[in-house]
């Protein structure tokens, strides 16, 4: 029996192209805020403090068992250590611009930039 | 003539055996080689080769079996509870998806398997959203989008390689 599989068909050009498109789309929205200048971080769905990247600063984030540790220099962020096996949230490297992100999942715990606030906000 | 049917089944449960294992072995590689590209959440999906071309040999319904088995193996094997979850939403909606779209057959292998990588970087997305109990992790969205596609097409150039070869042996 002979099979015929082509590579490419016409419709996976399309789908190909209308993926493409969504993500331009989400990440037009997602970075279309102004300018990034806070660090939100959030845990167990909960916001637990927001700190502006204009300030140097390192945030330890503690309830016991689970430990971060977040560090605020030269205008960006990024997770400098954490006890989780993974590791993942050191491999996010800095985030600086609105709508980027470092994920720790094993400990429930996210970091946000937001262009809300901060020293950007009062120059308007 | 009960006869012929039993050995086609025999010879298919022994072709999903082989294809479970070699799928599992996909599995190890990928976590003895991770991507080096410092950016965490994406992996090539070396045993969605293995899923593809068990969509379309031996069907849909076997290639569902092969999957759970490598997911919960590998999980158990390599992972933790915690990957698990994530690893088994990604492998379900990706499988929906990579069957949905093969039935319209509008779609190449490569094609499939681009929607089935990209898919399985949403349903991870989607436990993530719900255990970390934000809607942030969206801002994610695109780079999982784009890689998605980029490893869902390369396995899927390689699965197309691997089904025509396939298909020039003799039964």
């Amino acid at each position: 029996m002979e099979h015929k599989y082509t590579f490419f068909k016409k419709a996976d050009i399309v789908l190909a192209a209308g993926l493409i498109a969504l993500g331009f789309v989400v990440l037009w929205f997602t970075h279309s805020a102004q300018a990034g200048s806070l660090a939100v971080v959030v845990k167990d769905g909960k916001t637990i403090g927001s700190y502006p990247l204009a300030i140097d600063k390192t945030v330890e984030i503690d309830n016991g068992t689970d430990r971060n540790v977040l560090v605020i220099e030269n205008g960006s962020a990024r997770m400098q250590e954490a006890n989780c096996s993974g590791q993942d949230c050191i491999g996010f490297g800095r985030i600086d611009k609105p709508g980027q992100v470092i994920l720790c999942l094993p400990h429930k715990l996210s970091v946000t930039i937001t262009g809300e606030g901060g020293s950007d906000a009062i120059s308007y | 003539m009960q006869y012929p049917t039993n050995k086609e089944k025999a010879n298919k449960v022994a072709v999903c055996g082989v294809l479970t294992a070699l799928a599992l072995i996909f599995s190890y590689v990928e976590v003895l080689l991770p991507l080096p590209l410092g950016i965490p959440g994406i992996k090539l999906g070396l045993a969605n080769i293995v899923i593809l071309a068990a969509i379309y040999t031996v069907g849909p319904k076997y290639a569902f079996s092969i999957n759970a088995v490598r997911v919960c193996m590998a999980a158990l094997l390599f992972g933790s509870v915690f990957s698990a979850i994530y690893a088994m939403c990604g492998a379900l909606v990706s499988f929906a998806g990579m069957v949905l779209l093969k039935k319209t057959g509008l779609f190449s292998p490569a094609g499939v398997s681009m929607a089935g990588g990209v898919l399985h970087n949403l349903g991870q997305l989607g436990v993530a959203c719900t255990i970390m109990e934000t809607a942030g992790v969206m801002y994610y969205f695109p780079v999982l989008l784009f890689s998605g596609m980029a490893c869902g097409a390369g396995i899927g150039i390689l699965a197309t390689i691997i089904l025509r070869r396939i298909h020039r042996m003799p039964a």
